[in-house]
């Protein structure tokens, strides 16, 4: 039996938050963090300036991710453009790309409201310090999931304003994988 | 032990972190967005197992696959193709080009856990075989077979780069006079003191073999003539200067006689002139008095 208890997703009705649990083995930070990416990555998404091999490759993309998300409908419509790369379904893959969108908007606002109203833990500089060391040496061995551990836990910690900084470029460059960039601002 | 380390290539980030999310508490689990990056991660890093989208802008999942087995560093990195193409043309294609595996999007995170289990359980396996079928069980030195194998490999590094390469032939004096005079198990001791001798002076990128009972080879790339006659006598000191103890606390002294020679690299045969004349440089050594380095 999956838990829900992460945030919550009562009000959802184009995402199956329990087939998209599953594909995320039941991890709820993983999976809350996924939709907040696919947010982020498709609300202003169209294929209108893509050439025909790009559009191809969005279309599978987010036919997958449509699958591991749980967003049955939008699954569907990309399975039927990704077989037959007909145009006739954009419309329908636009709307039902905005209708989890717009499903995830309040997600967005929720997780907004949460970092703003999130008391962080006061450290001392050494401890800070260590915090960033640990960081150093994920991102010197380019291991991902080091990384954000590392910066979750640096993100629950009050930070001076340098650090902030500092931590936001790191998460920039981490945007990309750009592990030698991000050692480098460390 | 360290956790096994496994690359995905996919050039979405969201893609990435979902592998990520599921793989990175049991192993490490590094990531590239392109073939490039791909292609540094597997020259700097040891890789135990690639997952490996296909559709991808640039090189896609079958370029880089084919280009991973065409390389001798990185061909027997096992491949699991992840995928969300699930025609019977890709899937095909994944076994035939090399992949092991071909997992479909949106996957099963268990059933891929269970996958990359059993397929590192099965690199450790074939990685276990492939050393014994490599290495001669009382010395742990590399064997015969594998020394033709690796011979090969290491003449066309030389052609290519133009290097000076040696090679020495090793043979343990009146050896049979050891064995009739201690026994075997003595014998067996001898063996293995030369063998530990032979490792304590190996250089980084020697090859030492045991070659037959008593002969041992050493393959020196990058080593001129001179070069490798420093290196050998310097083992044939540090072997006279030892000595094996037996059961009944008798000391066993004993000496050995190396023949050298330099590889032609424009030789068409390969490393074998080479080794025949080192065979016959072993052979001045013995008729010589042996305990002396002879070269050809």
């Amino acid at each position: 039996m999956i838990k829900k208890t992460y945030i919550d997703t009562s009000h959802f009705s184009n995402i199956d938050v329990d087939i998209g649990l599953m594909h995320m083995a039941g991890d709820e930070e993983l999976y809350f963090k996924i939709l907040h990416n696919f947010y982020n990555h498709y609300k202003d998404f169209n294929l209108e300036h893509l050439n025909e091999e790009d559009i191809i490759r969005e279309i599978h993309t987010i036919n997958s991710l449509s699958a591991n998300i749980g967003a049955k409908s939008l699954y569907t419509i990309t399975t039927a453009l990704d077989k037959t790369h007909n145009e006739m379904l954009l419309p329908q893959f636009y709307i039902r790309l905005n209708l989890v969108i717009e499903e995830l908007k309040t997600l967005q606002d929720i997780q907004n409201t949460k970092m703003t109203t999130q008391i962080l833990k006061e450290t001392t500089q050494e401890h800070r310090d260590e915090l960033f060391h640990k960081l150093k040496i994920a991102l010197e061995n380019e291991l991902p999931k080091n990384c954000y551990d590392a910066i979750k836990t640096l993100q629950e910690s009050k930070l001076s304003p340098i650090e902030e900084n500092k931590l936001t470029e790191i998460q920039e460059c981490l945007n990309l994988f750009e592990f030698e960039k991000a050692t480098l601002i460390i | 032990m360290d956790k096994p380390t496994i690359l995905i290539i996919d050039d979405k980030k969201i893609n990435l972190d979902i592998v990520v999310g599921l793989l990175g508490t049991t192993y490490n689990v590094t990531v590239a967005l392109n073939a490039t990056k791909a292609f540094q991660i597997v020259e700097k890093k040891a890789i135990d197992l690639i997952l490996l989208d296909i559709l991808m802008p640039d090189i896609d999942g079958f370029g880089i696959c084919n280009l991973l087995k065409s390389k001798v560093d990185t061909k027997d990195i096992p491949i699991i193709f992840i995928t969300a193409k699930t025609d019977e043309d890709s899937i095909e294609k994944a076994y035939e080009i090399g992949g092991i595996d071909y997992v479909t999007k949106p996957f099963k995170p268990k059933e891929l856990l269970a996958k990359i289990k059993r397929e590192l359980k099965l690199q450790t396996l074939q990685k276990e075989l492939t050393l014994l079928a490599s290495t001669d069980p009382m010395t742990k030195l590399y064997n015969r077979r594998y020394f033709s194998k690796i011979s090969e490999h290491i003449f066309d590094l030389a052609q290519r780069n133009n290097q000076k390469t040696s090679v020495i032939m090793i043979d343990i004096d009146k050896f049979k006079n050891i064995n009739d005079t201690y026994g075997h198990k003595v014998g067996d001791n001898v063996i293995i003191n030369l063998a530990n001798k032979l490792i304590s002076n190996q250089r980084k990128s020697d090859v030492i073999c045991r070659f037959g009972g008593e002969e041992f080879v050493i393959l020196l790339p990058n080593t001129p003539l001179q070069g490798a006659k420093n290196v050998a006598l310097k083992i044939k000191n540090d072997v006279e200067n030892s000595k094996v103890t037996t059961d009944t606390n008798q000391t066993v002294k004993y000496t050995i006689s190396l023949g050298l020679s330099q590889i032609n690299i424009e030789d068409t045969r390969g490393i074998e002139s080479a080794l025949t004349r080192a065979d016959n440089a072993l052979y001045e050594a013995k008729i010589s008095g042996r305990n002396r380095v002879c070269t050809q």
